[in-house]
């Protein structure tokens, strides 16, 4: 069975070109647009990798997005990879870093993300869930 | 400096001592029961309380004003000024914004926060007002320590958000809402409701 993949960015044309990337990987891949309609995916959908944008309806939707998601039981153990030009566009020096409680997500990159790191990650994630 | 843990409730009592010592002349001097009774305890609990923190005054003598409002004033980190950015400049806000207390006790809000187009760019009780989207490079800039967030409860997390993002290691909540913040922040709240939601219960149950 494929794996399933949650795509969520408000930005048209990245969730295009990383879909048809991770489809061609033979991955099923959902998309989502804002958060509310990444919550309601994910709960119906139940991907095995979640990749979530940071800024869409507000600057920090995806930080939220991310601890609402671990509020459900199902959505614990799935890994989320955080995608994100915050730091660039909003002239953050410091690193910003996974937290438990405040920012769980499992990994957290930098945009502009190439499809192809992209999918690699995404195997890496699966593999390290197997484990 | 700080001998055994000392419980949240001490520190507490520590800025009550200070706000009373700060009221009196620096030569004079005290008893740990003069000042128990100006808070309503007991001097054992006075003597106690400032145990946590070291040695204060002569046993036998009492403490010398002066030295001690200088000792304490150490140990809670009130011997410098504490740079505040205010997120939410509401009546809340603006009432904080206008408190002449934060500056006696070396607190200096130096930048406010506010999403309404008709506050920014503006300066209120002579604080500059900013769009709470700049607050990562205007904490920076500006050298700020302490976030207050006195936004409504829906916007509050966000808020939050926006300081962590932006370096702020410390964080005065004053909306009714839960925020998370991660482990190496320090968070406070002050919810006005649920304070006042107690007193009820002490006038019932006299």
């Amino acid at each position: 069975m494929k794996k399933k993949v949650l795509l969520v960015d408000d930005e048209a044309d990245f969730v295009e070109i990383n879909k048809a990337a991770l489809e061609n990987k033979g991955y099923q891949v959902v998309v989502a647009y804002d958060g509310k309609e990444a919550l309601s995916k994910a709960l119906e959908e139940k991907p095995d990798v979640i990749i979530l944008d940071v800024m869409m309806t507000t600057k920090t939707e995806g930080f939220d997005v991310s601890r609402k998601l671990r509020r459900h039981k199902e959505m614990q153990d799935v890994p989320i990879i955080m995608l994100t030009a915050i730091r660039e566009r909003m002239d953050i020096k410091w690193k910003i870093q996974p937290d438990e409680e405040w920012l769980p997500v499992t990994e957290f990159l930098e945009k502009p993300v190439a499809p192809e790191k992209l999918t690699e990650k995404v195997e890496e994630m699966l593999k390290r869930k197997k484990k | 400096m700080v001998r055994e843990k000392a419980p949240e409730n001490a520190a507490l009592r520590l800025s009550l001592y200070l706000r009373y010592l700060r009221e009196m002349g620096e030569e004079e001097s005290i008893s740990s029961e003069q000042l128990a009774q100006l808070l309503g305890t007991s001097g054992v609990r006075v003597r106690k309380d400032l145990s946590y923190f070291g040695q204060f005054g002569t046993p036998g003598k009492g403490y010398t004003v002066g030295k001690l409002r200088e000792q304490i004033s150490k140990v809670m980190g009130l011997d410098r000024i504490w740079t505040i950015a205010l997120v939410g400049v509401g009546k809340l806000g603006t009432a904080l914004l206008g408190y002449p207390g934060f500056r006696k006790s070396g607190f200096h809000i130096k930048v406010g926060f506010d999403v309404k187009p008709n506050k920014i760019g503006r300066k209120i009780a002579g604080v500059p007002i900013h769009h709470p989207y700049q607050m990562p490079r205007i904490i920076r800039e500006q050298k700020i320590h302490i976030g207050i967030i006195a936004v409504p409860a829906e916007a509050a997390q966000e808020a939050a958000d926006l300081l962590i993002i932006s370096g702020i290691k410390a964080i005065l909540n004053f909306s009714p809402a839960r925020i998370t913040v991660p482990f190496y922040v320090k968070l406070r709240n002050v919810d006005f409701a649920s304070q006042l939601e107690v007193i009820p219960y002490y006038i019932v149950n006299r």
